[in-house]
């Protein structure tokens, strides 16, 4: 269908040339989240579209609920907008792409009352190159390629996909996580494969995985020793209940960012991924007889049966593990909005 | 002193789609109803048959099922079409089955089958830009007092009771 589409060139305006002016012009008219933003002049915007080396009027896709056409162009005046340098784009471009796959659903992403974010992780060959970061703090404020990027993607959905809040983003109270929300993979200190082979790519595959997560909740546990002893206490913060993953187990696939410290106590117990995302699946439960007749009573249509422990995930395909952070012993779950899978994009950089 | 920059704004695509043909008359037709689980959602569009039942002669019932935020199957979409004269859809009380009552709506329709989607007003005008931007200005809707999760079945009816007025002008039934 992207084939028959057309790709206009976007307008151009005249705002104030003073900073402040210029960013609160801006707000007026709806380009931004209400933080500070760089002008997109021409030249910004072609080094930008310059650094993909893809076609300015290159359709990725048609966003909901606006049916906005969404070009390289397009992207490349949000990745400005938002504070991106040329080195951050191929990353956005790839994560536009992502969240245009039917899979992820934007439809419902953006029209949900849910608190859904979209978490962008980078392969770590992409990240060096976009400078994204890994280590310590990495869901937090502190590093520019990962709250440029993370932004700008949301830019995009305001001004393509027409996703703003109250209209379009339907969302009960959002999410901080709907500000900026990317990271890299630890891949110098994950036991395991890199996360993005486990979508059959190669290790050292330039990727992005845009996952439909809420914002991250903590697990501590400063006291274990055994991947036995530290998956009881992760197992147990994942099956609280509340989130989506619990109401509609068989199709959400809930996300697991182990940090450094704790991913090694697991792997010494000689624990994979595979066996991580198993102990999900069977232990990450709530107990049935803790909820009440009614919400109880609106689970059965959705399920065939409805168990003493209700679980998260039914297979450990669908539990997604990673691991990222930096020096502490904790990891942190997010629960995903249920009716949308996280979606992956590789690209070749132009310099291979 | 102004600067020259781009807007980050793009065109629209939307592929204009043609609505079903609306019946001259309800009498005899086979209602249907293409409830997504949400809580109360098959309640309330029952309520509506049941309530259509009592000034009009109707077939048999036809009701098929899909989840809250993703389209329902072709094999749904197969049973309502081949039983169904019209089909009430829904039920849209929060935004993303919002988003999904109009598109299966607009699925239904696009299989000649006339639709009305059902939803709670708090959403009203999320509803309607929804069916413009796929293609569907003209999309019928029934919209009953916010909320339709959390009240008793006998609050349902009550509300759909009151909307009854408005499915039947919903229904083109003159």
């Amino acid at each position: 269908m992207i084939a028959d589409i057309e790709a206009r060139p976007v307008e151009t305006a005249e705002l104030p040339d003073d900073p402040l002016a210029f960013s609160i012009e801006a707000y007026k008219r709806g380009w931004t989240d209400g933080l500070p933003v760089i002008p997109p002049t021409p030249e910004r915007v072609k080094a930008m579209i310059a650094a993909s080396g893809r076609d300015w009027d290159e359709v990725l896709g048609v966003m909901a609920p606006r049916s906005g056409v969404v070009s390289v162009e397009a992207v490349a005046v949000n990745a400005v907008l938002a504070g991106c340098e040329p080195l951050h784009f191929p990353v956005l471009v790839a994560a536009v792409e992502a969240i245009c796959q039917p899979d992820f659903n934007l439809a419902a992403i953006n029209a949900t009352t849910h608190p859904v974010a979209m978490l962008v992780l980078v392969s770590d060959a992409a990240a060096r190159a976009a400078g994204v970061h890994s280590g310590a703090g990495v869901f937090g404020p502190g590093f520019r390629a990962n709250i440029c990027i993370g932004r700008a993607l949301r830019l995009v959905q305001y001004a393509v996909a027409g996703a703003r809040p109250g209209a379009g983003d339907l969302a009960t109270m959002g999410s901080p996580a709907k500000i900026a929300f990317c990271a890299a993979e630890r891949a110098d200190a994950t036991p395991w494969e890199p996360y993005h082979a486990t979508k059959g790519l190669e290790a050292d595959a330039f990727a992005v995985t845009v996952f439909p997560a809420e914002a991250p909740s903590n697990i501590q546990d400063h006291a274990s020793t055994t991947a036995e002893g530290l998956m009881a206490t992760i197992a147990g913060a994942m099956g609280h209940c509340g989130h989506n993953n619990i109401v509609a187990p068989h199709k959400g696939h809930p996300i697991l960012a182990v940090g450094v410290e704790h991913a090694q106590t697991i792997a010494a117990s000689g624990w994979s991924r595979a066996d991580v995302q198993a102990y999900v699946v069977e232990h990450a439960k709530f107990p049935r007889d803790r909820l009440g007749a009614e919400f109880l009573a609106s689970l059965k249509p959705l399920r065939k049966e409805l168990p003493e422990l209700l679980p998260i995930a039914q297979t450990p395909e669908q539990v997604q593990v990673f691991v990222t952070g930096g020096p502490g012993k904790h990891s942190m779950f997010m629960p995903t909005f249920g009716g949308t899978l996280e979606c992956t994009v590789a690209w070749t950089p132009k310099s291979r | 002193m102004s600067i020259q920059v781009l807007t980050p704004f793009t065109n629209i695509y939307v592929a204009k789609k043609a609505m079903a043909p609306r019946p001259a008359s309800l009498r005899g037709l086979r209602p249907g109803i293409l409830e997504n689980s949400k809580p109360n959602a098959q309640t309330l569009m029952e309520a509506w048959v049941d309530g259509l039942r009592e000034t009009t002669e109707l077939g048999e019932l036809t009701i098929g099922h899909k989840a809250v935020t993703t389209p329902p199957s072709r094999q749904t979409l197969d049973l309502l079409q081949a039983n169904c004269d019209f089909v009430l859809v829904g039920t849209g009380d929060c935004g993303s089955c919002m988003a999904w009552t109009v598109r299966s709506a607009v699925a239904l329709e696009e299989r000649g089958v006339p639709t009305v989607c059902t939803g709670s007003h708090v959403f009203r005008e999320q509803f309607q830009l929804e069916a413009e931007h796929c293609g569907m200005p003209n999309m019928r809707f029934v919209f009953i007092d916010h909320p339709l999760g959390g009240i008793s079945p006998a609050a349902v009816r009550a509300k759909a009771m009151k909307a009854l007025p408005d499915m039947l002008a919903a229904l083109d039934v003159p």
